[in-house]
């Protein structure tokens, strides 16, 4: 199949933000199960080696989430929509995507899986690890049939360089975000074709790297993790279950890892509750419904605050918490779970509300759990400070 | 009368940076790691050795009195030179990755200045109770101010400085056996050949601080021209400045201004007197 329309254009759009959305979770997820104490069987110089792992990953992970970024702004030049949803963990290949989904702690399984989706054409696929066999076998093509994520992008370009770009751009320029999110972090603006060949080549090229060197690349990344694993003894992760959730959901029927300690259940929903906030302000940020610039300053602030300051520390923590009660199991982490199909108000005034009612009611939960996990007394506070300052300019 | 007591001297802060969570131990993300062998990093601000983690070849810590003036008057060999500085209370930079404050812009949380030497005491805290958004407590501004750093630290160009570190990591690296020091000595070495990390050395957050909050002036050979008033504000201004990314230290530069009881009665007495000076509103460049 090849995109020769707006539609087709669209439709491929919302499949890159999927992909790349479920794929940098799935970075996140390997990257914060992550051991990091000693007194978790690390010695110091593995612990090097870990914070190293662990770092190279988040760099990677971030890399994707400037990826998304960019992939809204694609669709925003041609008139679409963002796209924030996606399909919970588990998923299977070829239910949505022609390659598993699946919240994976660091290992061998899970850099393979990672090598899969950074795969350039032409390059062999990696050996399949221990006695598992490969999913490359399984993949069956759905209507866009693509294998990795460089072949869904080459069809994306195709179609940028094919359909009418006079008809094509019709988004306007001032709904992009160009914004500075840190100083290794903006993205750019999409007006015309060339300036659209040049967003999907830099995606393509920071996933890949080029043809005559694949360094620096995800792909490169993931092959040098995965021979570094493969030459220590330890365990770099901690025990942490695969796909764990605290609810069945229509959209993955299939089994992940129910949390049932209520406890860790708890946590669970709370970092379900963040992620979703995060996305809310994603979503309200790309669509541009007449926010002031200090309005989307402060989102953007607002998003850079959750995910470092908040998120993060919500989801190390769930690593370290049982998934049961009888502590079988192993541990949980981030379930990344979306309950309900995740919307904004379309009238810009009732967003905020919404989402101030949002973080006051996580603060609460947060601070009630700090009485017994102090690191979550620590993140109340932060999401109460955040609130105040969303008021400001609400 | 006013007492004005110049105060200098490295501080170290362990704390992690952007894009790390403002509470992660270990540091990952950003550029502030805690070594191998070395505990997790802690965000607080300590202006005297203890509790610090120093690292081979970086200055000592240490902030101490190095001037003390009555009325402007400089007061050569006053017995206060020398005496310790110290926050107390676990102070920490409350930036918590922008939602207190941007880099640069962190407040000191809490804010409680101790002046001591022998049983020498004289110390009060900005409040009793610190309220979120600390707006008081927050740098007035970021400005580079390479002469003053330079004069304050007697370091011209830091980045110097580490090539000359890295020299001597580099030569420690070469005889040391233990496994975990090698490894430690190993990622110094690389942080120390980034030399633009240096490159914040010359850039100084300016404090001004008004001290209204709970305090203690325990002078029992009367070091001072009198007793010291709580009835009126103590001014805090100093900058923080001359960053050293590997060290995690900083330079801190600044006076403590009291007013003695007897001065203060004086004020208080005129009923036209002016209000104690407000503490300045953080402003951005």
């Amino acid at each position: 199949m090849s995109i020769d329309t707006r539609e087709e254009l669209i439709d491929a759009l919302v499949e890159a933000s999927e992909v790349e959305h479920g794929v940098l979770l799935q970075y996140l997820f390997a990257a914060y199960s992550l051991k990091k104490r000693a007194d978790e069987g690390l010695g110091p110089v593995q612990q090097e080696k870990v914070r190293r792992w662990a770092g190279a990953l988040l760099s990677v992970a971030r890399q994707e989430m400037a990826h998304l970024g960019c992939v809204c702004n694609l669709m925003s030049a041609i008139g679409g929509a963002p796209r924030l949803g996606r399909p919970n963990f588990p998923q299977p290949a070829d239910r949505y995507y022609p390659f598993d989904f699946r919240l994976r702690p660091y290992g061998d399984e899970a850099l393979y899986q990672f090598i899969l989706f950074e795969l350039p054409e032409g390059e062999p696929p990696p050996e399949p690890p221990g006695a598992r066999v490969g999913r490359a076998g399984d993949v069956v093509p759905d209507p866009l049939a693509y294998e990795f994520l460089g072949e869904l992008y080459g069809k994306i370009r195709h179609g940028f360089e094919v359909i009418a770009e006079r008809e094509l751009f019709i988004g306007p320029r001032f709904a992009q975000d160009t914004d500075d999110w840190s100083n290794r972090f903006s993205l750019r603006l999409v007006t015309d074709r060339r300036t659209a060949l040049a967003a999907i080549d830099a995606i393509v090229l920071e996933g890949e790297g080029a043809p005559e060197s694949r360094t620096p690349s995800h792909y490169a990344t993931f092959l040098a993790l995965r021979k570094a694993l493969a030459a220590e003894p330890f365990e770099p992760a901690r025990p942490v279950a695969w796909d764990p959730r605290t609810r069945s959901h229509p959209d993955a029927p299939d089994a992940g890892t129910l949390i049932t300690e209520p406890r860790t259940v708890r946590v669970a929903e709370l970092a379900n509750s963040v992620y979703r906030s995060m996305l809310m302000m994603l979503l309200q940020y790309y669509s541009f419904g007449g926010e002031s610039p200090a309005q989307r300053d402060a989102l953007r602030m607002g998003l850079r605050n959750l995910m470092s300051g908040v998120f993060r520390p919500l989801a190390e923590v769930l690593t370290e918490l049982p998934v049961a009660p009888d502590a079988t199991g192993g541990t949980a982490g981030a379930p990344f779970e979306i309950y309900a199909e995740v919307q904004i108000a379309t009238q810009p005034a009732n967003r905020w509300p919404i989402l101030l009612e949002r973080l006051d009611s996580a603060a609460d939960a947060a601070s009630k759990l700090g009485t017994e996990l102090p690191r979550l007394a620590f993140l109340g506070e932060s999401l109460r400070w955040l609130g105040h300052n969303l008021r400001g300019v609400a | 009368m006013t007492v004005s007591l110049g105060f200098a001297g490295w501080f170290q802060c362990r704390l992690a940076t952007d894009p790390d969570p403002a509470d992660e131990p270990r540091g990952v993300s950003g550029y502030v790691h805690a070594l191998p062998g070395e505990p997790d990093l802690d965000r607080v601000v300590r202006f005297q050795p203890e509790g610090t983690v120093p690292r081979r070849f970086c200055p000592p810590i240490g902030v101490t009195v190095h001037s003390v003036r009555l009325d402007g008057r400089p007061q050569a060999d006053h017995p206060l030179l020398g005496a310790a500085v110290d926050l107390l209370g676990t102070p920490v930079f409350e930036g918590r990755n922008g939602i207190v404050a941007d880099d640069g812009f962190e407040p000191i949380v809490p804010f409680h200045l101790q002046i001591s030497a022998d049983e020498f005491r004289l110390r009060r805290a900005h409040r009793d109770r610190e309220e979120f958004p600390f707006d008081d407590l927050k740098p007035t501004g970021v400005q580079p101010g390479l002469t003053d750093v330079v004069d304050a630290t007697g370091i011209a160009d830091l980045a110097d400085v580490w090539r000359h570190r890295k020299d001597q990591v580099d030569e420690a690296l070469t005889h040391t056996t233990d496994e975990t020091a090698r490894t430690a000595l190993a990622e110094r070495s690389a942080l120390l050949a980034n030399t633009r990390l240096a490159a914040i050395f010359p850039f100084r957050m300016l404090y001004s601080i008004a001290l209204t909050g709970s305090g203690e002036c325990h002078d029992p050979r009367a070091l001072l021209p009198g007793p010291v008033t709580l009835n009126r504000p103590w001014l805090a201004d100093f900058w923080l400045g001359g960053w050293d990314a590997d060290a995690l230290s900083g330079f801190v530069k600044g006076t403590l201004q009291v007013v003695p009881a007897s001065t203060a009665r004086v004020a208080e007495a005129e009923p036209f007197a002016p209000p104690p000076t407000a503490p300045r509103a953080p402003r951005r460049p």
